[in-house]
């Protein structure tokens, strides 16, 4: 499998009468960007905003993150399974609008019960900044204003502790907010038919020396579907290719989990472990794939399942060390532990990357941990308290779901509201210092 | 992964006042045996009853067949996920009882809505003996009694494996307590000495073999238990997972013909010729675990692409693709042997016919790069098979076909594990 990624450099993204690529100005017709993604049933209208790295300006209630691509040769399309049928990723040539994000945004919609997961803030300058990669980026910002109506929550449903309930329309609007940033980011890509790239990089997992240890990255994702297809109850590790994995074979999905620790669409097309694993391999390691877990196994005997199935996959690929990342919370927390107990039982050395949860001074940070586990690279803290100054520009919203504040004032959030604060598979800028 | 399969050449099974190994005859206490299967039977009654190659016996209603196994002492059981927690299959020692086999018989449970699939029938003698596997091994047949039917619901014959819930829970028991059945008998010969010892360790071998794996199509198994596959991924296995009861039978009764049931995984016939040339003249990769079960072009390509995308990733220059089944499934595995050829996999295709009139092709699907079929034998046709002295496990054949002692006119698709190509079967076609 060999993919050809060319790079088009975007600088600035100016609104402008024709949407073209010149140089490394990135030209947006509004009305033509929005005739290519309306009418759509559950969306009325788009609001399109440029935010600018260092700007005064603060995006709030972000769902997705795409960085532009579309498909030169090669499969039909990129986010197979998503935007058409679900052929094979990671083959052919794929252009990119390297330096720019297409960023999704929606307030709650009618008949969404949200939690603090909800919200995730991308701010453009300030303290807050350093707390999420999106403040490198230039977004283009698709505010998503839904169709009116929609079938409330029943209050009986209305509990503050369940995850994510939502009516059926409020689903379908979610949906057509990530299907609807996807779709604009291959439309943005596809501007750059028959224009020369700054530079292209090829992807293909060649020989290397057998002698070489052989690496495999496991990625527990925490909501991402496969080709189309989102499934919590799958039992079993899904081996891909890397090429897969960063051509958008893997896009966002299912329910919205922490913005620190969110995997939007972004951290999957351009995730820091696959690009290091790349980089070494035939360096200093032979990178043998990815094994991607989609799973929320509840029970003991199902995590049993999941992390068994890893390990074998792993030994069939020849694995004599193993990336887990990310490391999270909640259940996931035991499996990916269950599955470094098992890794370096049956001799396969294990790194993981994880976030840190530490609630109060002298948290341990985990909820779950094995002795095993010992080689963890940290990328932040989840429950820093952040007090974010005032701004002059607010997208996506005018209120910030946590506590209920103006958005455009001065805020007090915990790092995990910062979209990709500390997801330890993307490229975060926080790490751990021991003391 | 390392497996130590310890093999005992089982002459007969005797039923006897102690459980033991005695010069190649394994003695059974039944009570114990069956006091053993009680402890977790929703059934009213379980019976247990051998037959032997060469005896007037045929058995109906046959549903899982599978060979007894145990793993050595020490922590694990044997069919992981099902009897023990799903892990540790493929490692360790297990102890085999080679010539035995455990067949699980009920008639169709209540809320059954059985379909012609449903009849499988074993002949311990005559010409029917002559086409089924199970005619010469001993077989400790297990049978499951319901209690009266107080619903009898209409049967409609279309639905192919229609249930209700209890008779989901009935036929889950009865797979239960086959494989509970056969890790009892196995552990009899615990404290015997084994007279083989197998290792199976895929090892480095030369790097200029070719590498082949096993593209293992799904057509009913139960992977660690678990068997609600519907549309998925293709996974990897190694083949001592599979050798070693990773792999039983699913809830899912398709023809007996090309039943797979545990005892062929067990016994794949493929995986082993596979071990036997690891290093001769192949390099053995591993096995792709794939299931067809997709019911839209679009999913079935998924399916597709995905197994192959896994051959290439075990670096395989060559593929065995079977077992070939009908319907749905048939035409995903198709596609892997086209996708494999065209992206430089060479495919060797494992088959079972189903010609119903003369010139039929006898596949669904085909597809030209599909140049290399192993077919093993033609499900249509049909057989006489003579009365019998004793039937175990019911009185009349399903679908109205006769009564089970009788002299039988049926096609052998009914005769179990008559042709499934991964089963050490007996048919062989002839090209006229």
């Amino acid at each position: 499998m060999k993919l050809e990624l060319a790079s088009f450099q975007v600088d600035d993204i100016v609104l402008a009468p024709e949407t073209r690529l010149s140089g490394t100005i990135l030209y947006i017709n509004e009305g033509e960007l929005k005739d290519h993604l309306l009418p759509d049933p559950f969306i009325e209208d788009i609001r399109i905003d440029v935010a600018r790295p260092g700007e005064n300006a603060r995006i709030v209630n972000a769902i997705d993150v795409v960085e532009p691509r579309d498909k030169v040769t090669g499969p039909e399309t990129v986010f197979p399974g998503r935007l058409g049928p679900p052929t094979q990723a990671g083959s052919g040539t794929t252009n990119r609008l390297a330096g720019m994000a297409v960023v999704g945004t929606a307030e709650p919609f009618v008949g969404e019960e949200y939690w603090y997961a909800r919200e995730a803030i991308i701010d453009m300058s300030g303290a807050g900044a350093a707390y999420s990669p999106f403040s490198e980026t230039v977004n283009l910002v698709l505010h998503f204003i839904p169709t009116a109506g929609g079938e409330e929550l029943d209050p009986a449903r209305r509990k503050q502790f369940v995850v994510d309930t939502r009516t059926r329309d409020a689903e379908n609007r979610m949906k057509a907010t990530r299907h609807l940033t996807l779709k604009a980011a291959r439309f943005l890509a596809s501007k750059t038919k028959g224009l020369t790239p700054h530079h292209t990089r090829t992807y293909a997992l060649g020989p290397a020396d057998p002698s070489l240890p052989g690496v495999v990255y496991l990625c527990k994702s925490l909501s991402a579907s496969i080709y189309g297809s989102f499934s919590t109850t799958r039992k079993w590790v899904v081996p891909l290719h890397p090429n897969e994995m960063m051509d958008g074979a893997v896009v966002n999905f299912g329910f919205l989990i922490a913005a620190n620790f969110r995997d939007c669409t972004y951290a999957y097309q351009r995730n820091a472990v696959v690009e290091e694993l790349y980089s070494r391999h035939g360096v200093d390691l032979n990178f043998r794939g990815v094994l991607f877990y989609s799973a929320f196994p509840y029970t003991l005997e199902e995590k049993e399942l999941e992390a068994g199935s890893t390990v074998r996959t792993a030994k069939m690929l020849g694995a004599d060390a193993a990336i887990i990342a990310p490391l999270s919370d909640g259940h996931p927390s035991v499996e990916t532990m269950m599955i470094c107990r098992l890794c370096e039982e049956a001799g396969i050395s294990t790194a993981i990357g994880a976030g840190e949860m530490t609630a109060n001074e002298g948290d341990p940070g985990f909820t779950h941990w094995v002795p095993q586990a010992d080689a963890l690279v940290f990328a932040g803290d989840s429950h820093t308290r952040l007090a974010l100054p005032a701004v002059e520009r607010v997208i996506g919203g005018h209120r910030v779901l946590h506590g209920d504040q103006e958005a455009a004032g001065e805020i007090e959030v915990e790092a995990r509201q910062m979209l990709g604060a500390s997801n330890p598979a993307a490229p975060t800028r926080l790490f751990g210092r021991l003391y | 992964m390392r497996l130590e399969l310890a093999s005992y050449d089982i002459k007969d099974v005797v039923f006897s006042d102690s459980d033991g190994l005695v010069n190649g005859v394994l003695h059974v206490n039944k009570a114990a045996l069956l006091d053993h299967l009680s402890e977790v039977s929703p059934f009213e009654a379980l019976d247990v009853e051998i037959a032997r190659p060469g005896e007037s016996v045929r058995i109906v209603h046959a549903l899982d067949v599978v060979e007894p196994r145990a793993k050595a002492p020490g922590p694990g059981r044997v069919f992981p996920g099902l009897l023990g927690p799903p892990l540790g299959a493929g490692e360790g020692r297990s102890l085999r009882l080679g010539g035995v086999a455990v067949v699980g018989a009920a008639e169709p449970f209540a809320g059954e809505d059985h379909w012609a699939f449903r009849e499988a029938v074993i002949e311990m003698s005559g010409p029917g003996a002559d086409l089924c596997p199970f005619s010469k091994t001993v077989n400790v047949v297990v049978k499951f009694v319901q209690g009266a039917r107080t619903d009898e619901r209409e049967k409609t014959n279309f639905g192919v494996d229609a249930w209700d819930d209890d008779a989901r829970r009935a036929i889950e028991a009865s797979r239960l307590l086959t494989v509970r059945a056969a890790e009892y008998l196995a552990r009899i010969a615990r404290d015997a000495q084994p007279d083989e010892v197998s290792i199976y360790e895929l090892e480095p071998v030369d790097e200029s073999l070719p590498k082949v794996a096993y593209i293992h199509h799904n057509t009913g198994a139960a992977l660690y238990g678990w068997s609600d596959f519907t549309y998925d991924h293709a996974m990897l296995l190694h083949p001592n997972e599979i050798m070693d009861g990773a792999l039983v039978l699913s809830t899912r009764f398709v023809e007996p013909a090309i039943r797979d049931c545990t005892y062929f995984h067990q016994n794949n016939s493929i995986i082993h010729e596979l071990y036997d040339r690891h290093g001769k003249d192949l390099e053995f990769v591993g096995v792709v675990f794939f299931s067809g079960f997709g019911s839209t072009m679009e999913l079935k390509e998924t399916e597709s692409d995905s197994a192959v995308k896994l051959a290439h990733m075990l670096g395989a220059d060559a593929a065995i693709v079977s077992p070939f089944r009908s319907g749905h499934s048939g035409v995903a595995f198709m596609m892997v042997c086209q996708k494999c050829e065209r992206s430089g996999i060479r495919v060797s295709v494992g088959v079972s016919q189903l010609v119903p009139g003369a010139g039929e092709p006898g596949l669904n699907h085909w597809v030209p790069e599909a140049d290399a079929l192993v077919t093993s034998g033609n499900d249509r046709e049909t057989i006489k098979l003579p009365a019998v002295n004793k039937v175990i496990g019911g009185t009349d054949l399903l679908n109205d076909m006769g009564r089970a002692d009788s002299e039988l006119e049926i096609e052998v698709r009914h005769l179990y594990g008559l042709s499934a190509p991964m089963g050490p079967t007996r048919l062989a076609p002839a090209l006229y």
